[in-house]
Order: structure tokens, then C-alpha cells, then sequence
């Protein structure tokens, strides 16, 4: 088990690697960036936005002498030249027209040499975009020693951002897990107790509702519950005068605001756990030690909940770490619908505005999440039964 | 099938397997409802042009956000009056007002203007009610008009040719007739009167949502068959190559897997979706949303198809068709896949599901399907917001769509598990997928 574990750890950091790499090269494949809206704003100063951009690391600024070693090169069909005129920025000419320099119009100016792109803002100043794999790689040598970078939007380092909203995603999840495990333990154990009664049917359709309604539709229904009945707030954490209450007031408005999505995002896993239960306290019913157990003359009660009941569901509670990782990418739309600020709608939020380092930190923390969940799973179920060899 | 039994037997022929399977699952009630909604479901998709009274994109800025027909309809009720100058300063009186839900009144009924009984059903007109407020703001309020009742007319002809059926845009059949709507000549004249057939309503830009629902549902579903096709392909294909050749391929094939099983399954579409271009055309946008949906599905199915074909290339006759000197392509493709069949038959019904949700999730978020196409996540995307579902609420009557589909597809893969399980007849409970 010790080399299991160790060998599923130590494939950790060639994943991360992959990951990254992966997300990295699929962000930079898409067309724009963050900053090409706000370049295409005449409102917005083209220095002040490329030289953004050169602080996020997306250009670098090319000197004088660089520019001048250039001499003439021909982009989209035209022969462009840097000449000095002794101003502080070279003159750029296009098929001999002045395009930056004195007697310019002022627009962003993009252009191409062989593979590397170049833009040049209203000043004349010339910066190289930063090619994919150079790119990441000076991001990979930073987040090796512990800096993932800075959101574009929020200009705040990646992590704080997505340690709050994490935090937000784990307690709904947990919520959900909680809720799954309470009404789906019970309601599975019941109805295999008592098979093809009333209740093991119902329990059955309840099960197949639960496993098939969307998550989309079920939170959509669970706003329109919250609009007429008024029972419950719609979206966010907690109220607007949350400052206001005492401690258990407190306690109180945040799980008021938990409660609905907490059950739409724990109904799939609720119908799922009650159907395992279902079969596993029916295969342990079946089995010889529960038939010795009653030939003994053991009571009723005490064979089902000491002797079944214990062998039903220890594998059940072990199978928490794929739940919670498979609830933390489920949770994407419910935090969107029900208006929840968690990691999903960060995610979604993130890829919409193209804050790179924001969708890739983000990324790779769920992935990680994701991977230890399922190792733990294993390395419990392993422990809780001596039956699962791993190797 | 012909006989080949000796003449003593009495016995019926011996069923093949698939014919044992098809046995078992009729048995299935469950099971075969599934299989029949799902069949209700593609095919009124499929002939949704007839179906739907309208064409997929007829916006009417005259019926915006009006309700199900089927349910019952909207009331005009006097709710204050208030006063006001007319242009002549002279004061008069203005009426405001306010519209009433009421339940299986009105709507879609069986009476004439008159109030006789008929068998066709009837739809009253709407009426664009003009309320004032006390502030001199007007409102328009679309109700019914009840004195007045319109008759249903069945195969009327439309002015526009539209698709009679098509397989999610391919095949297209072209005609002008609809199965029912409300014939030109009946649509009473009136200034303010607007009569449509609205069965489950109309959405924010007037359109009727039962044409949209099965214009989106040629969508919707299509793609959850399109997408398991080609995940299976992928994933008996490295999954054929990984359990039969192990070694190398099978070690970095795996790894494959492993690594798209890594990323959270919404997030990895996401970005996959956020590296294409948005400027597609609906066709390019199809195969963009199939396409990411099978790269992200085929892993999980591929892993399982390794582990079917590591333990059946071992097994007997497979040995012995390799000692017959079966080459790698023909051992694999007639003696090992064949046998994975009903396992794969089994789990693709079963993954249908997830990828018609992962369109849903996609067009919701706004990132798949766009306007003016329909698909079911699509028209879900209408109801964000609280206030928009708390005035409309048949709006979400998409996700019910989308609900059964998913329901009908879960009946049916957990029959045919059940069918194809062997286990399922001695009375052994089956073992529940994770």
C-alpha cells in the first residue's frame, strides 16, 4: 500500500506538468486576449494598455538598437523600415509612408515578422509579443517557486482570489455531500429492508428523477421555488446586513442561503447513494453471516444494524473523495444559476473575460483537488476492506 | 429463421444472444416506456417543422412573453383607475390594469364565439390592453379577449416553405404544411388583436417555444448520438490497441486517459471551447460542440474497453484464433470487439445522457448554440435572472424536455444492463455504477 501510495504521488508532478501545458497551449490558441477589447477602445490610451500587457508579461518592450537591426522587412505585402530621426522613438515607415513618427495617424499598429508578432502603440514604441512555449515556460519557473501569477481582471495574485472562492465551492460541496449521505443512506436501507413495498418503489422513481433531472433545470426549479414561496434568499452567501447579527444569527443566515443549493447540487449524488445502499444491503442480507446470525437467534434489529447494515455501507462512506471531486466540477452551474461565488463561476467568469492566469491556476488547484480525492477514496476503501488489493 | 431441428424436437429453436437480450428487456416495463418516450421524443424532433405551428425564428414583438395555451391564459382585471389630462387638458379618467393567471380557463378550449360545444378546439384572441399608472406611464398588457374564440385549423398551409423533416439539418424534406395553426382567414381583424397558437407559450421575443422545443430537440438530441458515436469509435479503437498490444502503447495510451480524467470534465470543455474562434456558422458550431464533447467522453469509455479486451485476450478463442494465424487487426476486430459489444451497447446508452448535458451546459453558458438557432439549453439560457423566471416561469419548460430525454435514456441503459447482465436472472442485485 506504502508504494501505491508513493507511486500515485510521485505521478503527480509529471500530470500537473501536462495539465498546465495542455490548458496553457489552449488558452494561447484562442483568438485575442484580455486586452484586446480595451485595445479597440478609442477611450482607452494604447500606451497605457500595451504597456499593461507588458507588465502581465504578454509583451516586451524592444529597444532602439534592436529595432535598427531589424532594417526593412516585408509584412501583409508591404516593405516596413525603422529610421532614426534622432526622436526618442524610431520613425516607422510602410512602402515609405510614415505610419508612427511625426505626420502618423494614430492607431494600434500589428505587424509580423517571420513567426514573431510585434505591436507598437501611438508613441511609436515597439513591443514583441511573447510566443506560447516562452511564455510558459517563464510562468512555469515562476509557479515553481510559488507564483502563479496575477489575475489580468482583479490585479490581485491568483491565489487569494481562488483561496476565497474554493473555500465557497468546498462548503457548498460538503453541504451537498452531508445531505446526500443523510436522506440516501437511510431511504437505500429502508427500501432494501423492506423490497417491492410502497417505499422501495417510490425510493426507486425518486432515485431515477434524481440521477436524470439536470442540474441547470433542478436549480432553475429551485429559484422559481425560492421567488413564490419567499422561504429562501436568492443568490449570494449571506444577506446584506449579515454584519448586522449575532454569532448564531450568523450561523443561521449563512446555512438559510447554503440550504437550496446545497440540495440541487446533492440530489444526483443523494439518488446514486441510495440505489448503492439499496444493493449493498440487499447483497448482505443475502450473505451466510446474516442466515448464522438469525439461526443464532439474534434479534431482528441487531442483525440488520450490527451485522448488515455495518458491511452495506463502509464502502458507501470510503467513495466520499470521488463525490466531493466530482462534486467540485458539478458545482459550475449551480453557482451560476443560484448566483453561489464560488470556484466555478470563477472559472466561467475567468474564460469569458480571458484572464488567463486566473482560468489556469484555477485549472490546475481543481485538477490537483481532483486527483487527491480519488487517491484518498482508494487508500480508504483499501483500509476499510481487506478484500481490495492495491497494486 | 428457418428450422433446422430434427423432427422429434419440440423444443423452439435456440435464441441467439441478441434475441435473448431483446427477450429480457420487453420483459422490462420501465425499459421499454424509456425506449418508447425516446422514440416520441426523436420523432416529433424530427418532423418538428410540421409539428410546431410556427417557423424556428418568428419573432413577433406583438406576443413577447406570453403563456401556455394548454394551461389556461391570462385575464385582463381592472385593478384602480386613475386621472389624467388628455391633450386638451380636460381631465379623464384611465384604467389600470393588471393581468390574471387562471388555471385551465381560456387557453386552448372547446367552444365557439357563441358558446356552443365544438370537437375542433378554440384560442381566444389577444388583446393588447393599454394601463395607465398613476405617474401617466402606459404599460402594455397582453390578455385574452374571451368574447371572442378563433378556431384551431389542422394542416393549414404556411406562406413560407419550411423544413417538413430533417435529421438535424441533414436530409431535409421541404413543404408549407403545418400540423395545425390558426388559418389566415380566421385571425379576427382588430387593431389590437394578435391570435397565435401558443401551446406552451411564447418566449421573451414573441417566438412560440413549442416550435422552438422541437427545433432544439433535433439538436439537443442529436448531438448525445453523434457524440457517443464517435466516442466509442475512439475508444474501441485505443482501447482495442492498449489491451491487446499492452507494453509502450499501453502505458502512454493510458496515460492519455488518465490525464483527460484529471481535468474536472466542465472545466476541460470549457477551455477546449474557449480555444476556438467564435465567429462560426451553426453548422461549424454543431460539429465544434460534438467534437469537444467526444474528446473529453471517449476516455472514460476507452479504459473500460482496454480492461474487456486485456481479459478476453486470453481467453480461449482467442488463442486459438491467434494460433490459426489470425493477424493482430483481424483477432482484435472479429474475436475480441464483437464480444464487447453488448457492454459497449450498455454504457453508450447509458453516456447519452452526459453529453446531451454537456450541450445544455454549454448553450446555457452561452458558449454553444447561438441565436437564432434553438437548442434546449439555449432557450434555458432565457430564464437567468429571478425576476424574468418569476413573471415567466413556463419558461424552464425546455429542462422538462431535457429531464425526460435524460430520464427515457436512463430507463433504457439500466434495461438493457439488466438484460445483458446474466447475473440480473439468477436474482443477484446488480451492482450499481459509481
Amino acid at each position: 500500500m506504502l508504494t501505491f501510495t508513493l507511486r500515485r504521488l510521485l505521478s503527480i508532478p509529471p500530470l500537473v506538468l501536462v495539465v498546465s501545458l495542455l490548458t496553457f497551449l489552449l488558452l494561447k490558441a484562442a483568438p485575442g486576449d484580455f486586452y484586446s477589447q480595451q485595445e479597440a477602445d478609442p477611450a482607452r490610451s494604447l500606451t497605457e494598455v500595451l504597456r499593461q500587457k507588458e507588465s502581465s508579461g504578454l509583451l516586451v518592450r524592444l529597444s532602439q538598437t534592436q529595432l535598427e537591426e531589424f532594417g526593412e522587412f516585408r509584412d501583409d505585402g508591404s516593405m516596413w523600415s525603422f529610421r532614426d530621426d534622432g526622436e526618442k522613438v524610431p520613425t516607422i515607415l510602410r512602402d515609405g509612408i510614415v505610419v508612427r513618427g511625426r505626420s502618423a495617424s494614430r492607431s494600434l499598429l500589428n505587424f509580423q515578422i517571420e513567426s514573431t508578432k510585434y505591436q507598437c502603440d501611438d508613441e511609436g514604441v515597439v513591443y514583441r509579443k511573447v510566443g506560447p512555449i516562452e511564455s510558459f515556460f517563464s510562468w512555469f519557473s515562476n509557479a515553481a517557486s510559488g507564483d502563479f501569477g496575477r489575475s489580468y481582471k482583479f490585479n490581485r495574485p491568483v491565489f487569494g482570489i481562488i483561496a476565497e472562492r474554493l473555500w465557497n465551492t468546498l462548503i457548498l460541496s460538503i453541504a451537498a455531500l452531508l445531505i446526500a449521505y443523510g436522506l440516501g443512506i437511510p431511504l437505500g436501507i429502508f427500501a432494501a429492508v423492506k423490497p417491492n413495498s410502497l417505499v422501495d418503489h417510490s425510493a426507486g422513481i425518486l432515485a431515477f428523477i434524481g440521477l436524470s433531472i439536470p442540474t441547470v433545470f433542478s436549480a432553475l426549479l429551485a429559484v422559481l421555488f425560492a421567488t413564490y414561496t419567499g422561504w429562501f434568499p436568492i443568490g449570494d452567501m449571506r444577506s446584506l446586513d449579515y454584519d448586522l447579527f449575532g454569532f448564531w444569527g450568523k450561523i443561521g443566515d449563512r446555512l438559510h442561503h447554503l440550504f437550496l443549493p446545497a440540495i440541487v447540487l446533492g440530489t444526483a449524488a443523494m439518488a446514486g447513494y441510495m440505489r448503492q445502499a439499496r444493493g449493498n444491503m440487499i447483497e448482505a442480507l443475502g450473505q451466510d453471516y446474516v442466515r448464522t446470525a438469525r439461526a443464532k437467534g439474534v434479534s431482528h434489529n441487531s442483525v440488520l444494524f450490527k451485522h448488515a447494515f455495518r458491511n452495506a455501507v463502509n464502502p458507501l462512506v470510503t467513495l466520499f473523495g470521488y463525490s466531493l471531486a466530482s462534486l467540485l466540477s458539478g458545482s459550475l452551474l449551480v453557482e451560476i444559476v443560484m448566483n453561489w461565488p464560488g470556484l466555478g463561476r470563477l472559472v466561467f467568469e475567468a474564460i469569458s473575460a480571458k484572464d488567463e492566469p486566473l482560468v489556469l491556476a484555477s485549472v490546475l488547484i481543481s485538477t490537483l483537488l481532483l486527483v487527491f480525492g480519488n487517491l484518498v477514496a482508494d487508500l480508504l476503501l483499501a483500509l476499510v476492506d481487506p478484500r481490495v488489493r492495491l497494486s | 429463421m428457418t428450422d433446422t431441428q430434427s423432427p422429434q424436437s419440440k423444443l423452439p429453436p435456440p435464441r441467439g444472444p441478441w434475441e435473448m437480450l431483446w427477450h429480457r428487456l420487453r420483459k422490462n416495463k420501465l425499459a421499454m416506456s424509456g425506449a418508447a418516450i425516446l422514440l416520441v421524443l426523436y420523432l416529433i424532433s424530427c418532423f418538428g417543422g410540421f409539428i410546431g405551428p410556427y417557423g424556428s425564428n418568428e419573432i413577433n414583438k406583438y406576443t413577447v412573453k406570453y403563456g401556455p395555451m394548454l394551461l389556461g391564459g391570462y385575464v385582463i382585471e381592472k385593478i384602480a383607475e386613475v386621472i389624467d389630462q388628455d391633450e386638451n387638458f380636460e381631465e379623464i379618467i384611465r384604467d389600470t390594469y393588471s393581468r390574471k393567471w387562471e388555471w385551465f380557463e381560456g387557453g386552448v378550449h372547446f367552444h365557439d364565439t357563441a358558446g356552443n360545444f365544438t370537437l375542433r378546439p378554440h384560442v381566444h384572441p389577444l388583446r393588447e390592453y393599454v394601463s395607465w399608472d398613476a405617474y401617466g406611464e402606459t404599460e402594455y398588457i397582453l390578455a385574452e379577449d374571451r368574447s371572442i374564440s378563433v378556431p384551431v385549423s389542422f394542416f393549414i398551409e404556411a406562406s413560407e416553405p419550411h423544413e417538413i423533416f430533417s435529421l438535424c439539418g441533414f436530409f431535409p424534406i421541404h413543404g408549407k404544411t403545418h400540423l395545425m395553426g390558426i388559418a389566415a382567414e380566421d385571425h379576427p381583424t382588430g387593431k389590437d388583436l394578435h391570435t397565435g397558437l401558443f401551446l406552451l407559450g411564447t418566449d421573451i421575443l414573441g417566438r412560440d417555444l413549442w416550435t422552438r422545443i422541437l427545433y432544439g430537440g433535433q439538436i439537443s438530441l442529436s448531438v448525445g448520438l453523434i457524440g457517443i458515436f464517435i466516442s466509442i469509435s475512439i475508444g474501441l479503437v485505443i482501447g482495442g490497441i492498449a489491451g491487446y498490444f499492452g507494453g509502450l502503447a499501453d502505458f502512454w495510451l493510458m496515460r492519455l486517459v488518465e490525464l483527460l480524467l484529471a481535468i474536472p470534465g466542465l472545466y476541460l470543455i470549457l477551455t477546449l471551447r474557449y480555444a476556438i474562434p467564435d465567429e462560426l456558422s451553426p453548422r461549424q458550431t454543431y460539429m465544434m460542440i460534438v467534437a469537444i464533447l467526444a474528446i473529453v467522453g471517449w476516455a472514460s469509455i476507452g479504459r473500460m474497453i482496454r480492461g474487456m479486451v486485456l481479459s478476453l485476450r486470453e481467453s480461449e478463442y482467442a488463442l486459438a484464433a491467434r494460433a490459426l494465424g489470425g493477424s493482430s487487426a483481424r483477432v482484435i476486430m472479429r474475436h475480441l470487439l464483437p464480444n464487447t459489444a453488448s457492454i459497449v451497447i450498455v454504457t453508450a446508452t447509458l453516456y447519452v445522457p452526459y453529453y446531451i448535458l454537456g450541450e445544455v451546459a454549454l448553450s446555457f453558458l452561452g458558449f454553444g448554440i447561438t441565436e437564432p438557432d434553438s437548442s434546449w439549453g439555449l432557450l434555458l439560457k432565457d430564464c437567468q435572472g429571478s425576476e424574468v423566471l418569476k413573471y415567466n416561469p413556463w419558461l424552464v419548460t425546455p429542462g422538462l424536455f431535457i429531464f425526460l430525454a435524460v430520464l427515457a435514456y436512463n430507463f433504457l441503459g439500466d434495461g438493457l444492463r439488466d438484460a445483458a447482465d446474466p447475473r440480473a436472472f439468477l436474482g443477484v442485485s446488480r451492482k450499481e455504477k459509481s
